[in-house]
Parts: C-alpha cells; structure tokens; sequence
C-alpha cells in the first residue's frame, strides 16, 4: 500500500544554503555594480562566466576554488569611459570589505578585475 | 611568492609579451585586464574628436557602415572602423585610417590626432602607447556626404 502524497511525508528540507563560493560570487557582484563607473556584468559571448547553483546564476563573475582552500574571484565588467585602473582598484577595495563584513575575507585570496568594455555616454541610451 | 603568481597570472593572459617587466595593471590584490575592445574604442573615440578628421576607415568599410546606417541597421564595430590595436601588458600599439577634411593640414592633424589617442589611451587605460600609425585613406570635401536627390519625382 502506498503511502498518502501528502499529510505523512516528512517535511521537505530548505534548499541548502549557497557555498562560500557563491556567497563570495554574489557580493563580489553586488559591490562590483555599486562602484560609479561600473554598468554591467558580462557573461561573454557563450555566457560562461557565470557562477551559479541551484539556487542562482550570476553572470560577469567567477569564483574559483584555489589549492590552498581559499577563492579567487574574476569579475568581467562593462564600465564607463573613465580612467580603468583607479577605477579597477575602487571595485577591488569594496569588495575586499564587502567580504569582512561578510565574514569572508579570509577565503578571499584575490579579485581579477577584467574590462571587457566601455560604453561612452551617448551609447548608454542603448543598453 | 604572492607577488610572482600575480606575475605568472598577468604574463599568462597577456596578449605580447613585454620582456619581463611587471604590468602596472598587476597586484598582489589582484590583476586588471583591458579587453582589446576598449582600447579599440578609446582610440576611435579618441581620433574621432580630434579637429579634422572627418571619419575613420577604408572606403569599403565606410560604404558599408554608411549603408547599414540608412537601413536604420546598427552594426556593433560601427565605432572601431578603421582601427587596429595590439594590446601587451603595458602598452599598446594602434594603427589607425582616417578621412581628413580638405583644406587641413595632414601632418598637423595626423600629430593632433597621435596625441589625442596616445592621451585618451594612456589615461583611461594606464597602457603607455609607444606608436599610433596613421592612414590617411582619404579627403572629405563639403557636400560629399549629401545624400541624393531622386532623379525623379
């Protein structure tokens, strides 16, 4: 005899919490985005720079595991045309304290900053 | 031992090799990386504003970008027509082809336009630019772009 659907199944877990990986993935993102300067994400063309799991999918940014059991994290972005590398130190800084204040800044080992492209400002209509 | 993986990193991704020497874009934070497009744009950009330079690119080039346009067709490597850019890890090399305006001196606006592209480059990029080589492909004479008027009515 087979049990009732509903009533005596145990109840279902929550969905698991997200990995160290993606958390640090994800606040990499959300602080790279509040940086003045910085307009997008990219994916790449084929939409392989994402970090995901069941849960979500982050495109621009990937947290990678390291050897040493720590995580290096790239981020692909599109910025305005400003100057490129106080503007890739800003996003470097604030995700450094993004991640202790999250409590991982020791699985942080370092943050690539990749610009993948500017977008003048009569093209911002366009994106 | 941070700082020469933040090396063998910057030397790994790098498009030319540069001797050795440590990219400015490099930390023991991290790396920078400026994709060839946005060096690309920068220097149209860059060139593009410079007084007397009408437009950029070959004659098929701008006969197709100017088709495109009328069709109302937007092509995304509009803007870089007519430039070509090797990025290294701390410099680049741009070579450019442009459309003066007749009647303007072509040394005087091929320099103005080397140093407004080697300006733009160098600070919004921080990539030194030893050489821009410039083109001029052509001259702009007023009312050359002046679209035709139908022959019939």
């Amino acid at each position: 005899m087979t049990a009732p659907l509903t009533g005596s199944q145990p109840p279902r877990p929550d969905s698991a919490a997200p990995s160290e990986r993606v958390l640090l993935a994800r606040l990499a993102l959300d602080a790279a985005r509040d940086v003045p300067g910085v307009i997008s994400a990219d994916a790449g063309r084929f939409g392989t720079r994402v970090t995901a799991d069941r849960e979500e999918r982050l495109p621009g940014v990937l947290a990678t595991a390291l050897a040493d059991g720590g995580y290096a994290v790239e981020l692909y972005l599109v910025c305005e045309a400003v100057p490129l590398h106080p503007l890739a130190e800003r996003i470097r800084e604030r995700v450094e304290r993004a991640a202790a204040s999250a409590g991982l800044a020791a699985a942080l080992r370092y943050v690539d900053v990749a610009i993948e492209d500017v977008v003048t400002p009569d093209e911002t209509g366009i994106r | 031992m941070a700082e020469e993986t933040a090396a063998t990193r910057v030397t790994s991704r790098g498009s030319g090799g540069d001797g050795g020497k440590e990219s400015p874009l490099a930390s023991q934070r991290g790396t920078t990386t400026i994709n060839d497009l946005v060096v690309t744009k920068v220097a149209a950009i860059a060139a593009r504003e410079t007084s007397g330079v009408y437009d950029l690119g070959g004659g098929a080039a701008r006969a197709l970008g100017a088709m495109t346009e009328r069709v109302g067709v937007s092509m995304s490597d509009d803007r870089s027509r007519g430039v070509s850019v090797e990025v290294g890890e701390r410099e680049a090399a741009v070579d450019l082809t442009i459309v003066v305006e007749y009647g303007e001196s072509i040394p005087k606006v091929s320099d103005a336009v080397r140093e407004n592209v080697i300006k733009r480059i160098e600070g919004i990029t921080g990539l030194s630019v030893p050489e821009v080589n410039i083109v001029v492909n052509d001259l702009h004479f007023p009312g050359d772009a002046q679209p035709e008027e139908s022959r019939v009515s």
